[in-house]
């Protein structure tokens, strides 16, 4: 195999996958999960998304018994509640059994999705099911799929003219035309 | 006591025309001799598997970067190229039908055939112009729909000549 034709091919299935990377990246995910807080004031449960341009977080969760109170958090105020420091969530919302919202990230950093025990349910294991739709375009993915797709596309032009440059002789091996064995070709008729 | 020994004689060659296979359509040339016709496998793109993996894109791509097989038509011996299990050979005394009509899509060779084991089976081939010539076609003032029904005339030419006379009479020719 020639060096044009190994770039075309890895050229187009490295922009084939960079595409892929870029749908990806701007469809809205969706996720269910349940995770079960334990007994105890100072257990809770967490997910986490971000990097995301324009994210939105629609949220839909249940408990099995009692009540939770849930908290959207950045970084930093996350950091401060798992460490028992004073922290300002982004949202609240206290003592709820079940509960359906929906949240503007407001901006392309890493938030936290927490539930803890509400009043009167911290002698209990609560089993919180939630379900998550995160809608925005990953920036990380959709920044290596436009890598992938540039250099991919780079690649297959660079093999495509190198495939084209190579000498007639190599591609067009053998008749050109149906021939009849034994038989000359007719000349071509005189020009006046 | 005398004998005669018969050589099969090689009559035309066909460039190019394309079978349907599992994978994607193959190409083949065409040997015809005055016993029977050689389809001699020179591109398997395996459309299938590439677009599998990238769609109308990908069979593009797979037949691009996949090139035609030279064949020495002339010097090949005609046992070996028949006996390949990537061509195909039909005895000209098997033919049963022939017709070449021209259809939507192209140029269609179809040819009834009893195979060895004495089933009846029929090879739907597609007429296609070699890029070069129709490129040299085109170079000359020539449209494509005329180029290919000249390839298409040089071919019933060609089977015209090395099919026996009671297979030939019976052909039927559509273009």
């Amino acid at each position: 195999m020639n060096k044009g034709k190994v770039l075309l091919i890895v050229g187009v299935v490295l922009a084939l996958i960079g595409l892929g990377m870029i749908v990806v990246a701007i469809m809205p995910g969706e996720k269910t999960s349940t995770e079960t807080i334990p007994t105890g004031a100072q257990y809770y449960v967490s997910w986490n998304v971000g990097g995301l341009m324009n994210g939105n977080v629609s949220l839909n969760f249940s408990v099995d018994t009692g009540t939770v109170n849930v908290y959207v958090f950045d970084k930093t105020n996350y950091d401060n509640y798992h460490n028992g420091l004073a922290f300002v969530p982004i949202a609240y919302a206290p003592d709820l059994p079940a509960g359906v919202f929906s949240l503007e990230l407001p901006g392309s950093g890493q938030y936290y999705l927490v539930f803890d025990h509400g009043t009167n349910s911290q002698n209990i294991d609560q089993a919180v099911t939630v379900k998550v739709k995160v809608t925005g375009t990953s920036i990380m993915l959709l920044t290596i799929g436009v890598v992938l797709l540039v250099v991919g596309a780079i690649l297959a032009v660079v093999g495509f003219i190198m495939r084209r440059k190579e000498p007639a002789a190599q591609k067009t091996k053998g008749p050109t035309d149906v021939v009849m064995v034994g038989q000359q070709t007719p000349p071509p008729p005189p020009t006046r | 006591m005398w004998g005669a020994c018969l050589e099969e004689k090689r009559i035309a060659i066909i460039p190019s025309v394309m079978i349907q296979g599992a994978l994607g359509p193959k190409e083949y040339g065409v040997l015809l001799t005055d016993q029977r016709s050689i389809f001699v496998l020179t591109r398997a793109t395996n459309a299938a598997v590439w677009g599998a993996l990238g769609g109308a894109l990908g069979a593009m791509v797979g037949y691009a970067v996949t090139d035609p097989q030279y064949v020495a038509y002339l010097e090949s011996d005609l046992a070996a190229l028949s006996s390949d299990d990537k061509n195909i050979s039909i005895p000209h005394s098997s033919i049963r039908r022939l017709g070449l009509e021209k259809k939507l899509g192209g140029y269609r060779l179809q040819i009834e055939h009893m195979t060895p084991e004495g089933k009846a089976k029929t090879l739907n081939v597609v007429l296609t112009l070699p890029p070069a010539l129709l490129k040299q076609r085109k170079s000359e003032g020539v449209k494509s729909k005329d180029a290919f029904k000249d390839y298409s005339t040089k071919v019933r030419e060609a089977y015209e000549h090395s099919l026996p006379p009671e297979i030939g009479a019976r052909a039927e020719w559509r273009i």
